[in-house]
C-alpha cells in the first residue's frame, strides 16, 4: 500500500494531499495545471515535497519529520512519460533492458506488452503508440513496486490511443502493485481504473469509486477552472452537479447513430460513440436533466423511459427535491420542484418512470471492451499507422 | 640552412598530440560542470576557459614562462619532482594544451547541453546512476561533438607559435616544431624551398583536421536532428 501525505508549493496554489493507494488502478483526474504531474513526481522521487511523508508498506522513501529521503533510483517505480523517452541511439531490445534491475528476465514483460516483433526495430522507426508500448515495457522490466502512468496517451492518434488503451487493460490487471494512472479523459479513465480521484489546484475533491467521483465532475474537466475548489462552489451547484452513472451492455448499434444498450431488462437508446456490440459502458445522466411521470413516456421526444421505483427523496433548501431511483439495481438521480413531488405524490417505494432524452447522456465510457481483438498478435497488425502517429508538441 | 623535415614533423605531432589528449583531460569534466551545473561564478570559470582562445599567444607564453619556468613557483616544484617544461618539448605540449582547450570545451559543452535533461530523469527511475547515464546516453550522443572538439584542439596545438616561442623558444630537435621551422627558414636566404615544403606540409595537415571536424559535426547536427525527441 502506498501512503502520500505531502505538500508541495506551485505557482498560484499549494499541492496538498493525502491519499493511499492500494494495488489496482488509481486514475488521478484533473483540469490541467491541477497538480496531478506533480503528484507523480513528488512519489517518483523526481520533485522533492517542501513536508509530508511518503510510504510503500513499511518502506519510507521520503519523511520531512526526520529528513528521510530515499533516492529516485532505489524507490524502484516503474514510470510512463507524455511523450516517451527513449534512448534513439539504441534498438528496442537494448531499450527495454535499460529498466532492468539486477538480474531479471524480461520475457514476461515482452509478451505481456507485445513488444516482441519491434525487439531488434530501431527506435526512430516506431510509432507513437509502439514507443509508448515499449516504454511500458521498460517501466515493468524493473519489477517495479509502483506504477506511474503519466498521461500516456498524450499526442497519439485515435487509432494508437485506442490500441494502447486496450494494451493496457490487458496488462495492468497483471501486475499487482498499485498504478497511478493520470488522465484527464472521463473514457480512458473508467476504462483502466477501479478507483478514482479529483484533483484541482492541488486539493482532492473527491475518491472513491466511478459513481462518486466521475458522477460530480463537469462534462469537460478541461472546462474546469483551474483555481477552482469544491468548497468556492455555491451551495446549490452541488445538487445541480448530481449525476448518475448508469452501467450496461451495448446490444446493438444503428445506423442512425445511436446505440442500443442494455440496462437490466430494459434498452437505453444512447449516442454510439465509440462503442462496439458487447462493451461494458457507463452513461451519465445528470439530475437536472431527469423527468419524471407514473406512467410511461410515450410519443414524446425523449426516446428513453426506464421503469423503476423510488428508493428515498431528499429535501434540498432551495425548494427542490431529489429523488433517488432504483431501475433494476441501476441507481439513478432525479432533481425535481417540491411542488411537483407533491402533485405527483412521490414516496419511497412508489413505481416511477424515468424519462430522459438520448442527448442527455453527455459522457458514454466504455468500461470493458468485449470486443477487442483476442490475438495477440491483432492489435500490433494496424499500429503502423501511415506516419499519422507523431506526438502533437 | 638544414632542416630535419622528419624530425621537425614527428616533434609537431608528439606536441600537439600530447597537447591535445592532456587537454582533452581537462576539457570532459569542465564541459560537463559549465553544462550541467549552476553555480555561483559560473561565469569567470566560462571566461577563464575562453582566455586562452582571446589573449595575444606572446602573453600567454609569458605567463607560462613566469609560472613555469626554472625560477617561477609551479617550475620550481616540479623541478623538484623531476619535470622540467621550460624549453622542453612538454613545454610545448602544454603551451599546445592551453591553446587547445577552448576549442575542445565549447562544442563539447554544447554537445551535453543537447542532451535531453528528460531522458537523465527517465534513466533515474529505472535505477541509472550518474556514471550509467554519462556511458549510456551522454557519450553516445556527445562522441561526435568531442571528437570534433579534439580535432579543431589538434590542429590549433600544431599552429601554435607565439606561447610557444616565448615559452620553450625554437630549439631544433626539442621544441622545433613546423610553424617554428617555417619561421626559421624565413629568417635564412634562398630557404623558399623549404619553406614552401614546410607550408604544404601544415596546409595538407590542417585540411585534413578541418575537413575531420566537419564531417564529425555534420554527423552530430544530423543525429540531433533525427533523434532529439525519441
Amino acid at each position: 500500500m502506498l501512503e502520500v501525505d505531502v505538500r508541495r508549493k506551485l505557482s498560484g496554489f499549494t499541492l496538498d494531499v493525502k491519499l493511499t493507494f492500494d494495488v489496482g488502478v488509481t486514475a488521478i483526474l484533473g483540469p490541467s495545471g491541477a497538480g496531478k504531474s506533480t503528484l507523480l513526481r513528488l512519489i517518483a522521487g523526481l520533485d522533492r515535497p517542501d513536508g509530508g511523508s511518503i510510504r510503500l508498506g513499511n518502506q519510507i522513501w521520503f519523511d520531512s519529520a526526520s529528513g528521510t529521503e530515499r533516492d529516485v533510483r532505489h524507490r524502484q517505480v516503474g514510470m510512463m512519460f507524455q511523450h516517451p523517452r527513449l534512448l534513439s541511439h539504441m534498438d528496442v531490445l537494448a531499450n527495454v533492458e535499460l529498466g532492468l534491475r539486477d538480474e531479471q528476465s524480461y520475457e514476461e514483460v515482452v509478451r505481456l506488452t507485445g513488444v516482441e516483433p519491434l525487439m531488434l526495430r530501431p527506435v526512430a522507426s516506431l510509432s507513437g503508440g509502439e514507443k509508448q508500448r515499449v516504454m511500458l515495457a521498460r517501466a515493468l522490466a524493473g519489477k517495479p513496486k509502483v506504477l506511474l502512468l503519466d498521461e500516456p496517451f498524450t499526442g497519439l492518434d485515435q487509432v494508437s490511443r485506442r490500441e494502447l488503451l486496450n494494451r493496457l487493460a490487458r496488462v495492468l490487471p497483471e501486475v499487482r502493485v498499485p498504478v497511478l494512472f493520470v488522465t484527464h479523459a472521463f473514457d480512458e479513465a473508467a476504462r483502466l481504473a477501479q478507483s478514482f480521484v479529483h484533483l484541482s489546484a492541488g486539493e482532492v475533491i473527491s475518491s472513491g469509486t466511478a459513481e462518486e467521483v466521475l458522477g460530480g465532475m463537469a462534462p469537460n474537466v478541461d472546462l474546469e477552472r483551474p483555481g477552482q475548489r469544491a468548497a468556492d462552489l455555491p451551495a446549490d451547484a452541488h445538487e445541480a452537479a448530481t449525476s448518475s452513472l448508469i452501467s450496461g451492455e451495448v446490444a446493438a448499434l444503428e445506423s442512425s447513430g445511436l446505440a442500443r444498450v442494455r440496462v437490466g431488462g430494459q434498452t437505453v437508446d444512447a449516442p454510439a460513440g465509440n462503442f462496439s456490440v458487447g462493451d461494458r459502458v457507463y452513461l451519465r445522466l445528470w439530475a437536472r436533466d431527469v423527468v419524471l411521470s407514473p406512467l410511461p413516456g410515450r410519443q414524446l421526444s425523449a426516446r428513453n423511459s426506464l421503469a423503476g421505483r423510488i428508493n428515498a427523496l431528499e429535501k434540498l433548501h432551495n425548494g427542490q427535491v431529489l429523488v433517488r431511483i432504483d431501475i433494476e439495481g441501476e441507481k439513478i438521480a432525479a432533481l425535481v420542484m417540491a411542488q411537483t413531488a407533491k402533485d405527483l405524490r412521490l414516496e419511497a417505494g412508489k413505481p416511477i418512470f424515468v424519462i430522459f432524452k438520448s442527448t442527455a447522456l453527455d459522457l458514454s465510457m466504455v468500461v470493458e471492451e468485449v470486443a477487442a481483438p483476442k490475438a495477440p498478435s491483432a492489435p500490433d497488425a494496424g499500429s503502423k499507422e501511415a506516419g499519422a502517429d507523431h506526438p502533437v508538441e | 640552412m638544414t632542416i630535419d623535415l622528419l624530425e621537425t614533423l614527428l616533434i609537431s605531432l608528439r606536441v600537439a598530440l600530447v597537447g591535445m589528449a592532456g587537454a582533452g583531460l581537462v576539457a570532459v569534466p569542465v564541459a560537463f560542470i559549465l553544462a550541467r551545473f549552476d553555480f555561483p561564478g559560473k561565469w569567470v570559470l566560462s571566461a577563464v576557459t575562453l582566455l586562452p582562445l582571446v589573449m595575444p599567444p606572446v602573453v600567454t607564453g609569458y605567463v607560462l614562462l613566469v609560472l613555469f619556468g626554472p625560477h617561477g613557483p609551479l617550475g620550481a616544484f616540479l623541478h623538484s619532482i623531476g619535470i622540467d617544461l621550460a624549453f622542453r618539448w612538454t613545454g610545448a605540449a602544454l603551451a599546445a594544451a592551453l591553446v587547445a582547450l577552448p576549442m575542445i570545451i565549447r562544442p563539447l559543452r554544447v554537445a551535453l547541453e543537447a542532451v535531453d535533461p528528460d531522458l537523465h530523469e527517465a534513466l533515474r527511475v529505472a535505477g541509472h546512476g550518474r556514471v550509467s547515464r554519462f556511458m549510456k546516453l551522454d557519450l553516445p550522443l556527445i562522441w561526435p561533438g568531442l571528437a570534433a572538439g579534439l580535432v579543431l584542439g589538434f590542429a590549433k596545438a600544431l599552429g601554435e607559435f607565439g606561447a610557444t616561442i616565448t615559452f620553450v623558444a625554437n630549439i631544433p630537435g626539442e621544441t622545433r616544431t613546423l610553424s617554428l621551422a617555417v619561421y626559421t627558414a624565413l629568417q635564412s636566404i634562398g630557404s623558399e624551398g623549404i619553406v614552401w615544403t614546410l607550408c604544404g606540409i601544415s596546409i595538407l595537415i590542417s585540411l585534413i583536421a578541418a575537413g575531420l571536424s566537419e564531417w564529425l559535426v555534420a554527423r552530430f547536427d544530423r543525429r540531433r536532428r533525427e533523434h532529439g525527441h525519441a
